[in-house]
Parts: structure tokens; sequence; C-alpha cells
């Protein structure tokens, strides 16, 4: 058998059960390095048992009065608290209602019969010339009258 | 001893159980009430709101959460901030509480975790200097407040993980697989650091070297 393992020295000198207890107590018989080991780990759990900590404090005053002042504080949050959400409907409502006549205004289609000829020469950038007859614009789109004045 | 026949009869009221079953069932009729089961009373109680409740589990439990808190964080001030902090949890948590392991492995597991927290801060402020005492190994005929005040010094050296991982077995007996349900880390992980954490206070400890 192989000398006992770090972990089931531990087991040992906590009073734990380990795997195959008798092949173990059968080694620690034989090998001296595994008992002074053994030995060893024990010697350090009641140096370890030795540290006591204290004294003890009763905790629960402490924790009560914790209690008290958390619920104190609990009432003016929850006030806070609900003035906040109503404060945040009301955002929301007018920022919805804003986006909401927004969208509406673009959306809006122009009447045919509201479209001038300004309108229609000013989108294809004839509205640029502030009178046409005055550059011989028309001569050029309209037909040239005849000598009785007619077309 | 109960007949054959009322043994008989337990075991046919849980259809799944077998032989260990039965000798388990009829056993635990005869113990005391289980100390987990007052626990998980009083945290019903608690849950609805029973203060009184959280005040037996706060006497019923402090010593031990105190005990793991200094230990791990080695400052009496900030173990009481843990255990009141602590308690505090259990009462938030009453309500969604869940008994799916024991009430101190769940219990220990807040400390840990909050221990932890506090370890966090301690880090961030300026400690310290380390002193000298460990640079020899302590001899066997240490004796009252210089071994505790030697131990305590030795434990607090030791890493974070190897740390608790000691604490919460040597001083409050919990199992590998416990110890891995409180931290959260695998049962590997925690034996890992058992060992590593009992070597080095072999070293630091004991009087005489590993040939």
């Amino acid at each position: 058998m192989k000398h006992v393992s770090e972990l089931d020295l531990i087991r040992l000198a906590s009073g734990e059960p380990v795997r195959r207890p008798d092949d173990v107590a059968a080694h620690l018989a034989s090998c001296t390095d595994c008992a002074a080991a053994l030995a060893r780990q024990r010697e350090v759990h009641a140096a370890l048992d030795a540290w006591d900590v204290g004294p003890n404090v009763d905790m629960w005053l402490a924790i009560e009065q914790a209690l008290d002042r958390r619920a104190t504080l609990r009432l003016p949050w929850a006030m806070l608290a609900g003035l906040g959400r109503a404060a945040a409907v009301l955002v929301i409502s007018v920022g919805l209602g804003f986006g909401a006549g927004r969208l509406a205004g673009v959306g809006r289609s122009i009447a045919p019969a509201q479209i001038t000829a300004d309108a229609a020469l000013d989108a294809i950038g004839f509205g640029l010339i502030e009178d046409p007859s005055s550059t011989g614009l028309l001569n050029d789109i309209l037909p040239a009258p005849d000598a009785e004045g007619t077309q | 001893m109960l007949p054959l026949s009322n043994l008989t009869t337990l075991v046919e009221r849980r259809p799944s159980a077998g032989p260990a079953d039965a000798f388990q069932f009829s056993f635990e009729m005869f113990m005391p009430p289980d100390q987990d089961d007052v626990d998980q009373q009083l945290m019903r109680r608690v849950a609805q709101g029973d203060r009184a409740a959280l005040g037996d589990l706060v006497r019923r439990h402090q010593e031990r959460v105190l005990a793991l808190a200094t230990r791990f964080l080695g400052d009496a001030i900030l173990a009481e901030d843990v255990c009141q902090e602590t308690f505090l949890r259990v009462m938030r948590s009453a309500a969604a509480y869940q008994p799916t392991a024991r009430f101190t492995t769940w219990l220990y597991r807040i400390v840990a975790n909050l221990s932890w927290d506090q370890r966090r801060r301690a880090r961030r402020a300026p400690r310290p200097a380390p002193t000298d005492a460990m640079d020899e190994p302590a001899s066997v005929g240490l004796e009252g407040a210089e071994l505790r005040e030697t131990v305590r010094q030795a434990v607090a050296a030791l890493p974070e993980r190897q740390r608790l991982a000691l604490v919460l077995h040597r001083y409050h007996g919990m199992s590998h697989a416990d110890i891995a349900a409180a931290t959260g880390w695998s049962q590997s992980a925690v034996e890992s650091c058992l060992v590593r954490a009992y070597a080095t206070l072999r070293g630091s400890l004991t009087s005489t070297e590993r040939t």
C-alpha cells in the first residue's frame, strides 16, 4: 500500500471516516513516516483547538435595533418611490403624445388642388427664375405667335 | 425494540423504501427533534414576519456565526458587523427560502459571502506591516495566550480560500461536501485548499519537520 494521503491524514486526525480503514490502520502500524505524519497532524489540530474566540456577544439587541431603523427608513422611501413612479408615467405619456403628434404631421399628404404652378416650378428648380419671360425661356418652350397674334 | 410486524407496517407507508430505509424510518421515530428541523420551523415563522422566531435563530447560531467571521476576518468588530448583516439577510430572504439543504449550510453561505466582501473592502485599505512572528516554527511548549496568538497569526497568514476552508472544517465540523455547498466551490477545490492549509500550518505550528 502507498503511504497515507494528506487528505486521509486530515480525516484521521479529525475523526472522519477514511476509505479502506483496515488497510490504512495496518499501514500506519508498519510505517513510521506515516505514523509520525499523523502525529504532527494531530498536533496541528490540538493547537488549532486552543484558539477560542470570545467573549460571546448577544447580537439580538443590535439586530433588533437595525430592523427598527430599516422599517422607519422604508416608509419615506415608499412614498418617494410612489411619487417617482407617477412622475415617470407622466413623462412617458407626454413623450408618447408628442411623438405621436410628430409622426402624424410627417405623413400628411397634400391635396393635388393645393399644388400651385409656382410650387411645382419651385420643386424642379425653375423657382429661381423670377420672371421667365425676361430670360426668353418662354420663347423656347412656347411656340412663337403667328402674324395675327394667335398660336 | 419494535416487533417485526411494526417495521413491516412502517416500510409499507413508503412504497419505495428498502430494508435500510425501514431501519432509518423507525430509528427517527425515537430521536429527539433534529436541530435542523427546529431551524426550519423557525424559518417558516420568520417568513411570516415573526420577529421572535428570528430572535430564536439569532440566539441559536450567533456564537457560530461570530466565531466563523472572527476567525476568517481576524477582527472582532468587523465580525460583529458581518454577524448582524447575516441575520438581517436571513430575515429579508425568509419568504423565498427553500429548505433544499441544512439551514446551517445556507446560513454559513451567507456568512462566507459577507465575510468575503468585507475582506475585499479591507484589501483596498492599507494594512499594517506583517510581523516576523512566523519566521520560526512554534515550539511545543507554547501555552495559553501565547499559543492562541501564534495560532491566530498562523491562520491569518493563510490565503483567504484556504483560511475559509480550514475554519469551516476545523472549527465548525463541516464535511468537505458541506463546505463546498456553503462556499460554492467544487469538493476537489475544497480538499485542495484543506491539504495546503494544513500543510502550511504543520510548518508553522509544529516543532518537527517531515522527513
